[in-house]
């Protein structure tokens, strides 16, 4: 089966060969890989798996205690849906409002999208093209990574001020991170397309 | 450079299009890495997740809902601390629906499951200061928290409680709740303290009225030690100021609240939960055991009312509990109280008058004007005498009149009547050493100079006196026949001849006896070292000696230094505090402080 493909490096378009188990097809200009052969495509099944690890790692990341904080005394703990609903109850629409959308909303999408992208192989293309674009502009403004640092910059200003623990959540929510970026790394959008052709 | 045409979009130019290299794939660890299967991360993911979650759960204790009146500032996060840990943290804290009082939702952690049973009590802590106490200081700068009181061990799950509106402040488990009826409050609230002897020996846990309307029921938790005061014969009263002219009494609860007193029964009794409470302090807490309870019948009162002090030579040794009509109404009948150390100058021949506090005398001089203590001008007192034959001693009971004037011949009177041996055995009389000097004169270089030793003796009824040797025997520097010893009035030669010495002590005889003599029968050689008293000048000189300040040494008990005795006590009588008997006299050595035991050969010495 013949197809062509560019270079996902340098973006130069070729025709595909036909190849057998242990090959590989590269770039004739900046020598990347560019495709596998057929049996060893598993991009979308790696997407498939990274998505759903960080699907299930998301709910406990986001409703267990992210940080308990000792102060005088005053004993908190809060989780990130803990904090969003304490945000809002103060009246902090904006600020509740951002975190709620670049911490839970877009992270969730992406991962669910990716999910589907992956996993679903029923969907009509046109469908599967909406998903992609869904999913490609969430993506973007998915920012659990940012809000994982902002936690790392709180507890190095705040370390001193006041006690400070992470909550059992912080893994969740860093091996979430971790699983939804390796998600998005392995996913391959060629493979989708390929696969409706077939 | 592909020939065939693809599928479905071909691009335009497609013979443009170079066909990409095929090379074969390389077989390292990143690569197998990046393109193999990553359903075993999934698996982690999952197990991870479960772990967190379950972990969580677990971790999360019952959660207990808490009804309060108050809220006093708790809010979510707070903790419910128990014996000074956090066990829980408050969730939520809601405004009841009928806006009478305040749900708190608690979480306890799993290890303090055992306080979400039925008896539990909990309470908000806040600062609490008064003269009394000070508690829940922490709560000033910190977060408030939630105490508890846990109930008792075997009771059953519960998990809505009433809260308690004042802090307790107990935390024992082993304690017993009685209920005391009282006709009035008197301000009473949950956190008063019981106390007895001046120390708290349980707490209020409720105060409400009864159900007739009639009185309050307080709800005491006592602690375990005064567990026994819950019993058939104790008496309550809610302490309160008192004052009157005879003095003021609790004044302490002016500024730190009320108190229960109680006046445990001292025998044992069949234990009760409900009591009825006093509405005043009653006269027996006034009182110790082994008083002596008179009555004092007049014609007139005459200054007679309850508080009024009884004093002998201008010293309280008692007061009047009541004073009200006879039955018949034909006297004035005065219960008077003569506390224990006292009794035994009450005797058959004793007679009571009213002492006026004041005495003014007009004469061609002036006034004369005579008072006593402040009390005595303002109330007067009992004042009584003793004739020197005394007669018989009296029981609690005995009928005194009482008279209005006191006859000049009464204030003449002098009994020597030994009183106050609190600590020995109940009436135990109390040896009275004599005071004396032994004179003697020395010669140095040929001119004689006077010398002389103080200190005590003690006459005994077989016509001896017992000291110190070195009071008794003639100095070894003393002039041949010099040596006098001066003993209450009397002069006796002394010579080595008149002496027996028993290592330190020493006695000699005399002719005639005294009239403050030692019985023989209370003497006794002790074995070991006891707890002891020794009795110097006078009867208020006591100073209890604990057998632990004795070490044992040769010749003597040696007295631990710490305890200041003065060296002009040489010769003091030593009792035992166990039968008060004689065991021993007090000597100096070299200004150090010993008990010298009677010997066997002292004691059974028959002259």
């Amino acid at each position: 089966m013949n197809s062509y493909r560019a270079c996902h490096c340098c973006g130069l378009i070729h025709s595909l060969p036909d190849l057998v188990a242990g090959q590989v097809a590269a770039c004739t200009r900046c020598r990347a890989t560019i495709c596998r052969a057929g049996n060893e495509r598993r991009s979308a099944q790696r997407t498939a798996a990274a998505a759903l690890g960080a699907f299930v790692l998301f709910w406990p990341a986001i409703f267990l205690p992210i940080l308990e904080i000792e102060k005088l005394g005053h004993h908190h703990e809060s989780s990130l849906i803990g904090g969003i609903i304490e945000l809002f109850a103060h009246g902090n629409f904006f600020v509740g409002g951002i975190v709620l959308l670049f911490s839970v909303i877009f992270p969730l999408t992406k991962i669910v999208m990716l999910l589907e992208l992956s996993l679903l192989e029923l969907m009509h293309r046109k469908h599967k093209a909406v998903t992609y674009r869904i999913m490609e502009t969430a993506g973007k403004w998915s920012m659990m990574d940012v809000l994982l640092l902002a936690f790392l910059v709180m507890l190095v200003k705040l370390g001193s001020l006041v006690e400070f623990h992470f909550g059992p959540a912080v893994f969740a929510f860093v091996a979430c991170v971790a699983m939804s970026m390796l998600a998005s790394l392995s996913f391959d959008p060629y493979e989708i397309w390929e696969v409706t052709d077939e | 450079m592909s020939e065939q045409p693809a599928n479905t979009n071909p691009p335009s130019a497609p013979s443009e299009f170079p066909q990409a290299e095929i090379r074969a794939a390389e077989n390292t660890w990143w690569r197998r890495a990046a393109t193999g299967h990553l359903w075993w991360l999934t698996a982690a993911c999952v197990i991870l997740a479960v772990y967190l979650i379950v972990s969580a759960v677990r971790a999360r204790g019952p959660e207990i809902a808490i009804h309060f009146q108050q809220g006093h500032g708790i809010k979510p996060g707070d903790l419910l601390r128990h014996r000074g840990i956090a066990i829980g943290e408050v969730t939520t804290v809601e405004l009841d629906k009928d806006l009478t009082g305040i749900t708190v939702r608690v979480a306890m952690e799993p290890r303090a499951v055992g306080l979400a049973r039925a008896g539990s009590r909990f309470w908000i802590v806040r600062p609490r200061i008064s003269l009394g106490r000070v508690s829940g200081l922490e709560t000033v700068v910190g977060a408030k928290y939630i105490g508890v009181l846990p109930g008792p061990p075997d009771a059953e799950k519960q998990v809505e409680f009433a809260g308690a509106e004042s802090p307790l402040m107990m935390l024992d488990t082993e304690v017993v709740d009685i209920t005391i009826r009282f006709r009035q409050g008197y301000g009473l609230s949950v956190g008063d303290p019981i106390k007895y002897r001046g120390i708290a020996v349980g707490e209020v846990t409720a105060v409400e009225l009864n159900d007739d309307q009639n009185g309050v029921d307080v709800a005491v938790r006592l602690l375990a030690n005064a567990s026994r005061m819950a019993r058939v014969g104790s008496q309550f009263w809610v302490a309160r100021p008192d004052i009157d002219l005879t003095g003021i009494r609790g004044l302490e609860t002016v500024v730190s609240g009320r108190y229960i007193a109680v006046l445990p029964r001292p025998d044992e009794t069949e234990p009760l939960t409900l009591f009825h409470g006093l509405d005043s302090a009653p006269p027996s807490s006034e009182r110790e055991p082994g008083g002596l309870e008179i009555v004092l019948y007049t014609p007139h009162r005459g200054g007679l009312q309850r508080g009024v002090p009884v004093m002998y030579r201008g010293i309280r040794i008692g007061h009047v509990m009541t004073a009200g009509l006879s039955s018949d109404a034909t006297t004035v009948e005065a219960r008077a109280y003569i506390q224990p150390a006292y009794r035994e100058l009450v005797h058959e021949k004793t007679v009571f008058w009213n002492q006026t506090g004041i005495d003014f005398h007009f004469g061609v001089t002036g006034v004369d004007f005579k008072a006593d203590s402040l009390s005595s001008v303002a109330l007067g007192a009992v004042a009584m005498a003793t004739p020197d034959s005394p007669g018989q001693r009296v029981t609690t009971g005995h009928r005194f009149s009482y008279h209005a004037e006191a006859k000049d011949e009464w204030l003449t009177w002098q009994p020597s009547i030994p009183v106050g041996s609190a600590l020995l055995p109940e009436g135990m009389s109390l040896p009275q050493p004599l005071r004396a000097t032994l004179l003697w004169q020395e010669r140095t270089l040929g001119i004689k100079r006077d010398q002389e030793k103080l200190g005590w003796v003690l006459p005994l009824a077989d016509n001896r006196i017992i000291g110190p040797t070195d009071l008794l025997t003639p100095s070894t520097d003393a002039v041949e026949e010099s040596t006098t010893l001066e003993v209450a009035g009397q002069k006796l030669t002394i010579t080595a001849d008149t002496t027996n010495t028993y290592g330190a002590l020493a006695e000699i005889g005399v002719d005639k006896p005294f009239s403050t003599a030692w019985p023989i029968d209370r003497l006794r050689a002790p074995t070991a070292i006891e707890e002891c008293l020794i009795v110097g000048a006078t009867q208020e000189d006591r100073i209890p000696l604990p057998a632990a300040r004795l070490a044992a040494e040769e010749g003597g008990w040696k007295i631990d230094p710490s305890l200041p005795i003065n060296p002009d006590w040489h010769g003091a009588s030593v009792l035992a505090v166990s039968d008060g008997k004689l065991i021993g006299v007090l000597t100096f050595n070299q200004a150090v402080a010993q008990v010298t035991p009677l010997t066997e050969e002292l004691v059974f010495n028959d002259r």
